[in-house]
């Protein structure tokens, strides 16, 4: 029996082969669980970039507080965060933040801006996948 | 051959080149995998997006609303006093050439029997009063019992003296016999044998079928000898039923020799015994006993029944409130032909069941109507009986079947009418926290204008119809033969009125003073909810059907947005009423739809 395995141990013809296809293997299947991996992402990403949006439902320039207040309706297909709120190009703060919206959830979101009775403004919502939600709005 | 095995060598040892193809499948694999969720995605949203642009929803008008829709009644009218002539409930429920039709009646409460007594040996065979409250073929049925006896006997049993025997000392010994009339037993003969000394015997008859003790004899001290023994049964006589299954037995005290009782072959089990130590009364029922193929010498002497009476009475309450006359009726049969029947309605003026006149009927498929001294018909507490007994000459029972027994009384002379229906508003629609109160209004026509005509509601609160917290209690002065409006409005205290789920129990009734009979028509019964609310006049131009999520008021000072879920098909329009929208003097409207489109209108 010992001589047996002697034998075996001793014998080493076919290692170099069966080490090479082992380690090609190894190579190929992580290679292919990269690139599985990729594709999930990019195509997770690209279909929520292209299934988002969000929609102005009202604006209201409130008298009472001083601020713009914004009621969103989300009626994509993902849920959203806005990441950034222009007012005339110029980044503003807003409330509450975050402010994320899940499919067909609405809300309002405020922005603290001083607004100008009769000025035109160019309202500019941006999400975080990049999505903008921009119109002009005349404040009464 | 050899040269197609020749070019699969060549191309099993042709390795150069398949890792490349290898590799560019699976990148092709991964290419088309992210293609194809792209395109599929793309296709998605595109479709959402061309559907988006395809709506086309527009406010035609935005109205304030100070009344919900009309609901009206669901089901059939119920009728306390008055009958129904034609038409139904949803003609009713518009104002067109469609109306319900009714009738003044003079008023009357009906009553059934809550109760029942067996007179005699009567027998309740199946049924019970709540069978007897409608007209419906669902009845009590009651047996007949033998009432005259023949002066001349007969015998069923077996009367041939046997030649084999058992010993009856300590054993209850018999056979089972049918006999074929009913009749009163008298006594019992058994054929026995006494040995050594005399020894006290009784004989019994028991029920075949559970063994139920029916009557036993008297007890005999029966001498030493071979004889027929006759055992006298006491009075009251036990009554045999024709055609049922008795067991005759005989039982003797122990002693000195034996007390045999003879026996000829019989039929299968028809012999009972079962080892019992004599006691003072036979067992009830009679314990387990052992069968045998045996005909024991002993028989029954009894007086065939002729004559066979059924007699029940049903008892019930009633008001005690005066009457102007009394009706009760009976539906009933035989299930026999020439029996003898007589109802009567008991009189507690008299004391007793009339024997003619008011009260007595000689048919059970009948109404009285009584208009003397009906209240003699019932006692203090509005308690009253009718008895019902059918007789025939004959020996064989029959049974009674009762349908419907009916005690009617009539309060006045003055005709009524009095309807009843629910009317139920939608709480969905409008909720009850955002009404400000109630409107009934029914549009009629009489044929008499003798007599006002009143709306009560029910109230949920007190238990009772009432008019408490109406704008008007005065009633409706009628002009005869054209449509009449009455319309009333509660605007106090209406909560009472209106069960949670939007129910409301409304009661149409005459006045009560004419005593000319009066037939109403009505076009158009129904109630509404008083609201502060806001009515949107919604037209979808678009090709899809459109999901509305939510409505806006706006004003100066209040952007309002209100939750909406309706649905308006393509081409159609619609008309949604909320009654939780209160609208301003000037202000804006819009609604918003689930696919993002926004329709605006402005007042003025």
């Amino acid at each position: 029996m010992s001589k047996t395995f002697r034998r075996f141990f001793s014998d080493s013809r076919a290692i170099t082969p069966v080490l090479s296809n082992l380690l090609l293997t190894v190579v190929a299947v992580g290679a292919m669980a990269i690139a599985t991996t990729a594709t999930y992402v990019i195509t997770t990403n690209m279909r929520e970039i292209m299934s988002e949006r969000l929609i102005i439902e009202d604006l209201w320039f409130n008298n009472s507080t001083g601020n713009i207040q914004v009621y969103l309706r989300n009626v994509g297909k993902v849920a959203i965060q806005v990441s950034a709120v222009y007012v005339n190009h110029t980044s503003q703060s807003f409330t509450p933040h975050p402010f994320s919206l899940e499919i067909g959830k609405h809300d309002w979101l405020n922005i603290s801006y001083a607004w100008n009775s009769g000025s035109l403004y160019y309202i500019d919502i941006v999400t975080t996948r990049g999505t903008h939600v921009a119109e002009y709005y005349k404040a009464p | 051959m050899q040269n197609i095995i020749r070019l699969l060598k060549k191309f099993r040892q042709a390795k150069k080149g398949v890792s490349n193809v290898i590799v560019v499948m699976l990148s092709l694999i991964l290419i088309v995998l992210i293609v194809s969720n792209v395109v599929l995605w793309s296709y998605q949203m595109n479709q959402f997006d061309l559907e988006r642009m395809q709506e086309n929803i527009r406010i035609a008008n935005v109205t304030r609303v100070t009344r919900s829709s009309w609901f009206t009644a669901q089901n059939e009218f119920l009728t306390s006093t008055g009958i129904k002539l034609s038409g139904n409930y949803a003609d009713t429920r518009f104002i067109d050439d469609f109306h319900e039709t009714f009738r003044e009646e003079i008023p009357s409460i009906s009553y059934n029997p809550s109760s029942y007594t067996l007179w005699n040996s009567t027998t309740l065979v199946s049924g019970s009063p709540a069978d007897l409250q409608t007209d419906d073929g669902v009845y009590m049925q009651f047996r007949s019992y033998p009432s005259t006896f023949s002066d001349a006997t007969e015998t069923f049993g077996n009367t041939v003296a046997g030649g084999s025997y058992r010993n009856t000392e300590g054993t209850i010994v018999g056979s089972v016999f049918t006999p074929t009339k009913d009749g009163e037993a008298q006594s019992i003969t058994a054929y026995i044998r006494m040995t050594t000394i005399s020894k006290n015997m009784k004989c019994a008859i028991y029920l075949h079928s559970d063994l139920s003790l029916v009557a036993q004899t008297e007890e005999k001290n029966v001498p030493t000898g071979t004889a027929w023994v006759t055992f006298n049964f006491p009075t009251p006589k036990p009554i045999l039923k024709a055609n049922m299954e008795y067991l005759l037995v005989a039982w003797s005290s122990s002693g000195n020799g034996n007390a045999y009782l003879y026996y000829t072959s019989g039929t299968s089990n028809q012999g009972h015994y079962v080892n019992l130590a004599y006691g003072a009364n036979f067992p009830n029922p009679m314990p387990n006993p052992t069968n045998e193929s045996r005909a024991y010498s002993i028989y029954c002497t009894f007086k065939p029944a002729t004559e066979e009476t059924v007699e029940v009475e049903f008892a019930g309450t009633s008001n005690t409130e005066p009457w102007i006359n009394l009706t009760w009726t009976i539906n009933g049969y035989f299930t026999t032909d020439g029996v003898t029947a007589i109802a009567q309605l008991y009189n507690y003026q008299i004391g007793e069941y009339p024997t003619s006149g008011d009260g007595y009927m000689t048919n059970i498929t009948n109404s009285q109507t009584i208009t003397s001294n009906p209240t003699h018909f019932r006692d203090a507490d509005g308690c009253w009986k009718i008895k019902i007994r059918g007789v025939k000459a004959a020996a064989t029972q029959f049974e009674l079947n009762v349908d419907w027994i009916e005690f009617k009384v009539t309060l006045s002379d003055i005709y009524r009418l009095c309807i009843t229906n629910n009317f139920t508003i939608d709480p969905s629609t409008y909720p009850l926290n955002y009404t400000h109160g109630i409107e009934i209004f029914i549009r009629y026509k009489v044929t008499e204008a003798a007599e006002k005509w009143f709306l009560r509601a029910y109230n949920w609160t007190e238990l009772n119809f009432s008019s408490s917290g109406f704008n008007t209690t005065e009633g409706s002065q009628p002009a005869p033969n054209e449509w009449n409006d009455y319309a009333i409005n509660i605007t106090e205290n209406w909560r009472s009125y209106v069960k949670d789920d939007g129910t409301l129990l409304i009661e149409f009734v005459d006045e009560g003073l004419n005593t000319n009979q009066t037939i109403v028509e009505i076009d158009f019964f129904g109630v509404r909810a008083i609201i502060d609310g806001t009515c949107f006049d919604l037209r979808n131009n678009g090709p899809i059907t459109t999901h509305i999520l939510s409505i806006w008021i706006i004003n100066s000072t209040n952007h309002q947005p209100y939750n909406a879920d309706l649905f308006i098909n393509a081409g159609e329009e619609a008309i949604y009423i909320r009654a939780d929208v209160s609208l301003p003097e000037e202000f804006i409207a819009k609604v918003v739809t689930e696919r993002g489109n926004i329709a605006v209108f402005a007042e003025g």
